[in-house]
């Protein structure tokens, strides 16, 4: 063996020793020698040099990755990398996704070794749970916040004038005529009236909240629920002489709720009569596909702005606006009957043009 | 861009009334061999440069295609990128996952694992999935409205196990 034979393995021999200490290894220059000597024991030289380069490369690929730096480029054409450039993919996407959830996507499902997988899906899910009760909570809790609204305004109003007249009759039985007692006995009767009405939308909407309504769909004649609807509410609509008129014909065989159907519209013919003037109107029509009927219940009373109109049918926005006998309301009817329309699988829409009068429109299937 | 094609998505034909028997399904190789054949003609037709241009051509077309007629583009980003991810999964093309995302600036890095086109091919030294390229370009380009440069960087027939796209937008 010549001397530059022995220096070649000699270099080749510090290469692998240095290699097989487990030492940070780096990157090496090979250095052709200069005189003429073996050209495979050169080759093999190149060789060892390539392969402590390649190794010292993905050496700090992997120590980088080891320290969760997950953004360091790989060394290219270097199959030493290629799991790691694995592992490396899949903890950036596990990244990206821990992000999402962060963010509140909860739909994300990890797939990335049993174990860990198993407890960040748990964990997403538990998350999912608590971010429904939260929801539900706060949902019940604006409910919460309507019903003392409307308990604190609106059953306030028709009390005092309860109280106030009765208090009257009681210091003036002795004095008043015939006539001033059967007033003030008519002022309480309208407001007990009014209060029993209002109590009786708040029952059935805290009914609902709690979600104690059930749909009871039988089989009956739409015409008929509509007719009787109509007689029961001329009563009340003929202290200011409006006439209620049912346009539609004889007979539409449906299966519905009848209780829920006769609260929408006995609140619809009510809402109608409280902004109709004196000696007005009220039509009601029917409309019919091969899929729903539409009734609609149309005035001529005082109208909408289409402002007003966005307002309706919202528990965030009260919104209320006395009648043409500054009758008072509280916007829940209307509430109600959004969400018992929805229940019945229907729909509810308006038509509206202030001073020209309102139409409101409801679908419920055949 | 502008160039119109004729196709439209019922040329796919009522696969359930055509193949009552055989059903929506064929197997990864015959898929491959029409893809590899027809890339194989039009090398020694038009040259490599050109196959892959057109490749990137007809995957554009599809991608677009493919995200009018099967995804719901009114999502939000995050859920549209899970739409796809499930749809490719439910139509076995591969198991894309997401890397990198920045929705401000329109830059993603994807991967696709268990590729339809790629996944198991003989070594080449350099990508094949050229078609996916312009796959992945035509679906973000509808969904978004933008132009985009999709680039194969890392694919199996480059000694890799996943194959890896840059999405980014065009420079306009
Ligand atoms: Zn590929």
């Amino acid at each position: 063996m010549t001397e530059n034979e022995r220096e070649i393995v000699r270099r080749i021999t510090d290469v692998l020793e240095k290699m097989a200490s487990g030492r940070k290894p780096s990157r090496i220059e090979y250095t052709e020698t200069d005189a003429p000597d073996d050209s495979t024991l050169m080759e093999l030289e190149a060789k060892v040099v390539e392969l402590n380069n390649l190794y010292a490369e993905s050496y700090r690929f992997i120590l980088d990755l080891a320290r969760g730096k997950l953004n360091g480029d790989p060394p290219p054409h270097n199959n030493f990398v290629t799991p790691f450039k694995q592992l490396q993919s899949e903890l950036r996407h596990l990244t990206w996704q821990i992000e999402q959830i962060a963010a509140g996507d909860l739909d994300q499902m990890v797939y990335f070794s049993g174990d860990f997988s198993r407890a960040i899906n748990q964990m997403i899910d538990d998350l999912r749970e608590r971010e429904e009760l939260r929801q539900q909570l706060a949902d019940s809790n604006h409910a919460k916040d309507k019903l003392f609204s409307i308990i604190a305004h609106d059953l306030r109003n028709p009390f005092n004038a309860i109280v106030g007249f009765s208090e009257m009759m009681v210091q003036m039985v002795n004095m008043a005529s015939p006539a001033d007692l059967k007033q003030f006995a008519e002022m309480i009767h309208t407001s007990a009236k009014q209060t029993y009405n209002l109590l009786l939308n708040l029952l059935e909407w805290s009914r609902v909240q709690t979600g104690r309504i059930d749909v009871k769909p039988m089989e009956g004649d739409l015409a008929l629920l509509i007719r009787t609807n109509v007689n029961i509410s001329s009563i009340t609509a003929e202290p200011k002489q409006i006439q209620i008129y049912y346009d539609g014909g004889d007979s539409y065989p449906v299966t519905t709720d009848a209780a829920i159907f006769n609260t929408i519209l006995r609140n619809l013919i009510s809402n109608a009569i409280k902004y109709t003037p004196e000696r007005g109107e009220i039509r009601i029509s029917v409309d019919t596909n091969n899929r729903f009927y539409y009734i609609s219940v149309h005035d001529t009373g005082m109208g909408m702005s289409e402002e007003d109109v966005q307002k309706l049918f919202r528990l965030d926005v009260i919104h209320t606006t006395n009648g043409t006998n500054q009758e008072k309301g509280t916007g829940l009817g209307l509430i109600l009957c959004k969400e018992f329309v929805t229940m019945l699988g229907g729909d509810i829409y308006v038509e509206s043009e202030k001073g020209k009068g309102s139409t409101f429109t409801f679908s419920i299937p055949k | 861009m502008g160039q119109t094609y004729n196709f439209a998505w019922d040329q796919l034909g009522d696969i359930e009334e055509g193949r009552p028997n055989l059903g929506n399904r064929t197997s990864v190789a015959v898929y491959r061999l029409m893809q590899y054949t027809m890339r194989a003609v039009l090398e020694a037709e038009y040259g490599d440069a050109r196959t892959r241009e057109l490749l990137v051509m007809a995957g554009r077309l599809a991608g677009s295609e493919f995200c009018k007629n099967v995804l719901d583009v009114s999502l939000p980003l995050n859920k549209f990128i899970a739409q796809l991810h499930k749809a490719l999964i439910d139509l076995e093309v591969g198991v894309m996952r997401v890397e990198k995302s920045d929705p401000e600036n329109l830059d993603f890095v994807v991967t696709v694992s268990e590729d339809l086109d790629c996944s198991g091919l003989p070594l080449k030294g350099v990508t094949v999935c050229d078609y996916d390229e312009g796959f992945i370009e035509g679906i973000f380009s509808v969904y978004t409205g933008q132009s985009f440069d999709v680039k194969e960087v890392d694919c199996w027939t480059t000694g890799e196990r996943t194959c890896r796209f840059t999405i980014k937008k065009k420079a306009s």
